[in-house]
């Protein structure tokens, strides 16, 4: 019994350690939850009128999901992470065949599965502000584009962009960046609603 | 160049660049400007999405690489499936229900059809039957006899020719030379008849009554030439 029970205790740990890792985009962390549970997702997508293409779009899909719900200063996982990732695997896939117009008959699955509407919810959002912000910048060209996905993205000193996009200093990179800010403002509140 | 200025001031404000004096004048500034108030709640905003763009597009950069990663490795393998097979299954699952109303209503369309015919036919009584039975047999002998006319019309035969002589002869070449004896032939003109009992047109080119022998050739639009002769013919003499 106490064996049983320091066992689960160890996998738990273990959970939680993953999941850290992944809050903080730890290579190690994300290789091993591919190890551990993509194989799962491709046999179930494979055998629901998809390919191995789809499980690779539809696993990585779920991963952000959970590094969102991790993010959240709520988070509670209450189940275990091959469950969760399923669970919106599962919703993902659903959703997808219905667009394609594909779906007739009840999922084969023998895995078990969650309810993750509320969470898809809030995920749902999240992923249409960041496809908004994606189009606003994709839209923007070079070397705008670039700039400013060095200075907010990578994190990179104005000295350093300067040096890569090849201004003569700092304060001229700043001035050029705050243009392309203006720019991308424009673009990305002319879709995104706040009170969506 | 204003607009730049203030986005600056306000990027420097959100990130706590200012010195402390400097904050207590802009919080000043915006108290007193709604304009500027707004900027700063908008620009905010934005600068937080930016930020959950940049997390979420650098995992995604993880995720990414740690697949191909690993797919490279040969941690999985995607399933070959037999592409066409899996279509036509895949249509058969999907429109499964709609092939089986088709298939009823089809077979309900045909069970109508043939009872409205049935009703509507005429219906003929016997003697009218063996009449119709009597016409077509006459019919049947005309043209029986009309067939036969044909073929008699057809023979390469003169009409007012007769048969005087036969025997039997061989080809020895493909161009239509046939050889036979001199004392079949009692003419100028002459017949042959291939063994699928084609009547063909020949001429006689030339006759050694001494020898016997005799150089048919066929003239005829109707003759086709064979490939080769069915035999050799080899230059040899006798042994009897």
């Amino acid at each position: 019994m106490i064996q049983i029970s320091i066992n689960t205790l160890k996998a738990e740990l273990n959970e939680q350690a993953l999941l850290k890792g992944l809050a903080q985009n730890d290579s190690k962390a994300v290789e091993t939850l591919y190890k551990g549970h993509f194989a799962m997702i491709q046999h179930f997508v494979e055998n629901n009128n998809g390919c191995f293409d789809d499980a690779r779009d539809i696993f990585q899909e779920a991963m952000i999901a959970l590094y969102e719900k991790v993010q959240l200063d709520s988070f509670v996982l209450t189940c275990q992470i091959k469950t969760y990732l399923f669970s919106i695997c599962k919703h993902l896939w659903l959703k997808r065949l219905h667009q394609l117009g594909k779906y007739s008959s009840p999922l084969s699955t023998h895995e078990e599965s969650i309810s993750v509407e509320t969470d898809m919810g809030i995920f749902e959002k999240k992923e249409a502000a960041f496809a908004i912000m994606d189009r606003a910048l994709n839209s923007l060209g070079e070397p705008c584009k670039s700039l400013l996905e060095g200075y907010y993205i990578n994190k990179k000193g104005m000295q350093e962009l300067a040096n890569q996009f090849g201004y003569t200093n700092a304060d001229n990179t700043k001035n050029q960046k705050y243009k392309c800010l203006l720019r991308l403002k424009k673009l990305f509140f002319a879709q995104y609603n706040i009170g969506d | 160049m204003e607009d730049i200025q203030l986005l600056e001031t306000i990027e420097r404000y959100l990130s706590g660049e200012m010195s402390s004096e400097e904050t207590i004048q802009f919080e000043l500034t915006r108290k007193n400007n709604s304009e500027i108030d707004q900027m700063v709640v908008e620009h905010k905003l934005f600068l937080h999405q930016m930020e959950a763009y940049a997390q979420r597009k650098i995992v995604q950069q993880t995720a990414q690489q740690t697949f191909n990663h690993l797919l490279a490795e040969g941690e999985w393998s995607p399933l070959e499936l037999d592409l066409p097979k899996y279509k036509v299954i895949q249509l058969w699952t999907k429109y499964k229900k709609t092939f089986a109303i088709a298939a009823s209503f089809g077979g309900f369309i045909a069970i109508i059809t043939s009872l409205i015919v049935m009703y509507l036919s005429p219906s003929l009584n016997g003697t009218q039957l063996l009449q119709l039975s009597k016409a077509v047999e006459v019919i049947k002998k005309n043209q029986q006899v009309q067939g036969h006319l044909l073929n008699e019309v057809k023979s390469k035969v003169p009409e007012n020719a007769k048969l005087i002589s036969g025997g039997s002869g061989f080809l020895i070449d493909i161009k239509g030379f046939i050889i036979t004896n001199a004392h079949v032939l009692k003419g100028d003109g002459a017949i042959v008849i291939d063994s699928k009992g084609q009547e063909l047109n020949a001429k006689i080119i030339y006759s050694d009554i001494n020898n016997d022998l005799a150089l048919l050739k066929i003239e005829d639009k109707d003759y086709v030439q064979p490939k080769n002769i069915p035999y050799a013919i080899r230059h040899k003499i006798s042994d009897l």
